[in-house]
């Protein structure tokens, strides 16, 4: 194996890390986000609409940090991976 | 990104000004599509508001209304003049999400440029709104709150809204293409692996399509195509009212 064919298996390794270890957080947080949003608003169902509408923005803030993972995963399948 | 055989670009060069551009013809032709598409909704519909109330117009207030009632609550009285910008916005995104599922279209938002071009739109109305109200001085003071120190995590962080806020509807529209072009040939070669003959996974590959789509092109096109708009509404209000 050269050298340049030694690169691109490590790029498409590291952008399959990169994209699985950086999703485990945030697919936490929005899983912790879902169940709250569900027992406020079994507590409260009235106030559903609402809640809704927060609880997507703060899944989407909570989904940045994976966004981050496959920026750079996307970064290292095509700028290194495809050289 | 010509690896993944989905996107197929062209170059235009002018030697005169030394000036070369990389485009998508399919995706400028689709943008296209989808515009004359919300125009076309929008003279159906206008029609009815005139008359008396009736489904299509209770269709128009109802998407109106709620967007009214989120900027009114975000920025107060003055947030009503970004009303139409944001449902421009959310109507773009979704139909041009919606676009990708029907065979040979292509949603335009499978394209990192456009999802780029919204999100820099975003960036800009929101920076000039926030200087116009507040005033260059305590705009640009925004900038060193809570510490001095704090600049250059505060000029991070405001482009890096700008790139989350823009991947975001490119990585889950364009994760919904990728599976979807995949799928099929997966469970040819798994169906060859054990020995079965590839007519024998048409079924199968029937009703992986029409999961993937209806999954990725609908409900996640829908559901990106709210958030995308709220945090629109949300990013200009945080950099007006803080």
């Amino acid at each position: 194996m050269s050298a340049h064919e030694l690169i691109r298996v490590v790029a498409f390794a590291a952008s399959a890390i990169c994209m699985g270890l950086g999703a485990v957080g945030s697919a936490v947080g929005i899983g912790i986000i879902g169940g709250k949003d569900i027992r406020g608003s079994s507590i409260n169902p009235k106030q559903q609409g609402a809640l809704l509408k927060t609880m997507l923005i703060a899944m989407a803030i909570a989904s940045t940090t994976a966004i981050y993972a496959l920026l750079v995963a996307l970064l290292l399948l095509f700028l290194i991976g495809a050289v | 990104m010509n690896d993944v055989g989905l996107i197929a670009t062209k170059t235009l060069f002018i030697p005169e000004l030394n000036f070369k551009v990389t485009y998508n013809p399919q995706i400028l032709l689709f943008s296209w599509v989808v515009i004359l598409l919300i125009f076309g909704l929008g003279l159906f519909l206008i029609r009815a508001v005139k008359g008396a109330p009736s489904r299509r117009s209770a269709l128009l207030e109802t998407l109106y209304g709620s967007f009214s009632n989120m900027a009114t609550e975000a920025m107060g009285a003055d947030g009503r003049k970004f009303v139409p910008l944001v449902v421009t916005i959310f109507l773009f995104v979704l139909i041009s999400n919606w676009l990708g599922v029907v065979p040979g279209l292509q949603s335009p938002t499978k394209d990192l440029n456009t999802c780029l071009a919204l999100g820099f739109l975003v960036f800009v109305v929101a920076h000039t709104s926030a200087m116009r109200k507040k005033g260059l001085k305590s705009y640009l003071k925004g900038y060193f709150e809570p510490f001095f120190f704090f600049l250059p995590i505060n000029i991070v962080g405001e482009f890096g809204k700008l790139v989350s806020h823009s991947f975001r509807l490119f990585g889950n529209i364009f994760a919904g293409a990728i599976i979807f072009a995949l799928s099929g040939p997966v469970i040819i070669k798994t169906f060859n692996a054990i020995g079965l003959p590839t007519y024998s996974a048409s079924p199968f590959i029937l009703g992986a399509l029409l999961i993937s789509q209806a999954f990725f092109g609908l409900f996640v096109g829908t559901v990106q195509a709210l958030v995308f708009a709220l945090l629109a509404l949300t990013y200009i209000a945080i950099l007006r009212e803080a």
